[in-house]
């Protein structure tokens, strides 16, 4: 290499200087690039195409997964989101009907100041074709006793508690055979029996015994509980008169009361657990 | 596994089934009522593991599910579904066994055996209460009847239990 440098060196000095030279006057004198430079450029052209082109391509792939990933994530969070919102809905309809329970009940203890009321749900309806009963989600816990009486959320009686557990009470509907409630017919005063019958529990419907010859029983008229000897509450509609009817023997009259309350539609119910008793 | 194994896991499945239908029952019926009357399925779950069973086991399974019943459903007296169910499971078990064959129509047969025995509880307590046995014999009927449409869903289901621990 040394021996080939020191024979030709001078040479390819002289060649690359002439080279140069011309190179510089064919680029002082032309207009575009070079000749040479634009044989390079016509040579290498389709090799940086190619290579722009396989850039090109690497970098809308990463691109893509790029925003691939970040979509991904971004529809997790979203996802996310639409989970805590929906649970804020719910928990925003569960504290609005709760709110909508304690404004009956606060209308209902405006309405009754001598009453101290309970709310429960029902958790179930009669079960057997032989009773009226509802299955309510307190007991004892929320001092629910048994004879205790349980109204909706208009203030009309629905039964009497019978039963009681820790954290449910069965409550047998004003219809139930086993019913019997002191009753006074608003219009007049008088004082009557509001009892259960079978024949009419099917039918909806309880009745209203005890009713002498002078008893003005109109239909229409609204029974109340007569509140008499303390031990349930007086003034709660319990139903009213649908007809006036004599009894077997001939001589009793008694009167079929329809309930004011829709026994198979409550959901939300108010149980009294303490009441000013009527002297 | 031993006798007191296979009984115990038999009667284990047999609660297990018999939970599936009431809830079932309560998931798809609610509170509907049919021509009146609601379908009360325990007599009919009651009359077709009877139906199945010896009479000893029929009779504590009674005794046990009514047991059961009375603390869940109201009746006008204590105790009626324990008294009821007991003697139902035992004249299950013990007479129909004797007049039929194994299968639905003894099953159907008693179901309709097993409302009549509950249903008799049921109308004596009304009777003292003054109710009218017409009406009470036209429930009773109606429940019957809409009841034992029941037993569609209830005995193939308790029948394969049976027949999974038959041997």
């Amino acid at each position: 290499m040394k021996e080939f440098f020191r024979q030709h060196g001078l040479r390819i000095l002289a060649a690359a200087a002439a080279v140069a030279v011309l190179l510089s006057v064919l680029t002082y004198f032309s207009s575009t690039s070079s000749v040479l430079e634009n044989i390079a450029g016509v040579l290498t052209s389709p090799f940086r195409a190619a290579a722009t082109a396989v850039s090109d391509w690497a970098a809308d792939k990463r691109q893509y997964y790029e925003d691939v990933t970040a979509l991904k994530e971004e529809n997790a969070a979203l996802k996310k989101e639409i989970a805590e919102l929906r649970a804020q809905q719910r928990d925003a309809q569960a504290a609005n009907d709760e709110n909508a329970l304690f404004r009956r009940l606060l209308k209902l203890q405006e309405k009754r100041s001598d009453f101290t009321f309970v709310s429960a749900r029902v958790l179930a309806h009669s079960e057997s074709n032989w009773t009226s009963s509802l299955t309510l989600s307190h007991g004892t816990d929320q001092d629910i006793a048994v004879g205790d009486c349980v109204v909706s959320a208009e203030g009309y009686l629905v039964g009497v508690v019978s039963e009681v557990g820790l954290n449910w009470s069965t409550v047998l509907t004003v219809i139930d055979t086993d019913t019997e409630l002191g009753a006074r017919i608003f219009r007049t005063g008088e004082i009557a029996v509001a009892e259960g019958d079978f024949s009419l529990m099917n039918e909806g419907r309880l009745k209203l015994s005890y009713l002498t010859a002078d008893d003005e029983v109109l239909t229409g008229d609204q029974i109340v509980t007569s509140g008499l000897g303390g031990y349930y509450p007086s003034g709660l509609v319990i139903g009213a008169v649908e007809s006036v009817r004599t009894g077997d023997d001939g001589l009793a009259r008694y009167a079929v009361l329809r309930p004011m309350v829709d026994f198979d539609a409550l959901t939300e119910i108010f149980v009294i657990i303490d009441h000013d008793v009527v002297e | 596994m031993n006798l007191t194994q296979t009984t115990a896991l038999k009667w284990t499945v047999y609660a297990l089934a018999v939970l599936l239908l009431c809830f079932l029952k309560r998931l798809l019926l609610g509170s509907a009522t049919f021509w009146g009357v609601l379908p009360f399925l325990p007599p009919v779950l009651l009359a077709v593991m009877a139906a199945f069973e010896q009479p000893k086991s029929a009779v504590i399974a009674g005794l046990a599910f009514g047991a059961l019943c009375d603390l869940v459903v109201p009746a006008p007296f204590p105790c009626l579904y324990t008294l009821a169910f007991t003697i139902a499971a035992l004249l299950i078990a013990t007479v129909m066994s004797n007049f039929m064959q194994q299968g639905f129509a003894r099953a159907l047969f008693s179901s309709v055996l097993a409302f009549v025995i509950v249903d008799l509880f049921e109308i004596a307590a009304m009777l003292t209460r003054g109710a009218d046995l017409s009406v009470m014999l036209w429930l009773f009927a109606r429940e019957t009847l809409v009841s034992c449409v029941l037993l569609l869903p209830s005995y193939p289901l308790l029948r394969a239990v049976h027949r999974l621990f038959a041997d």
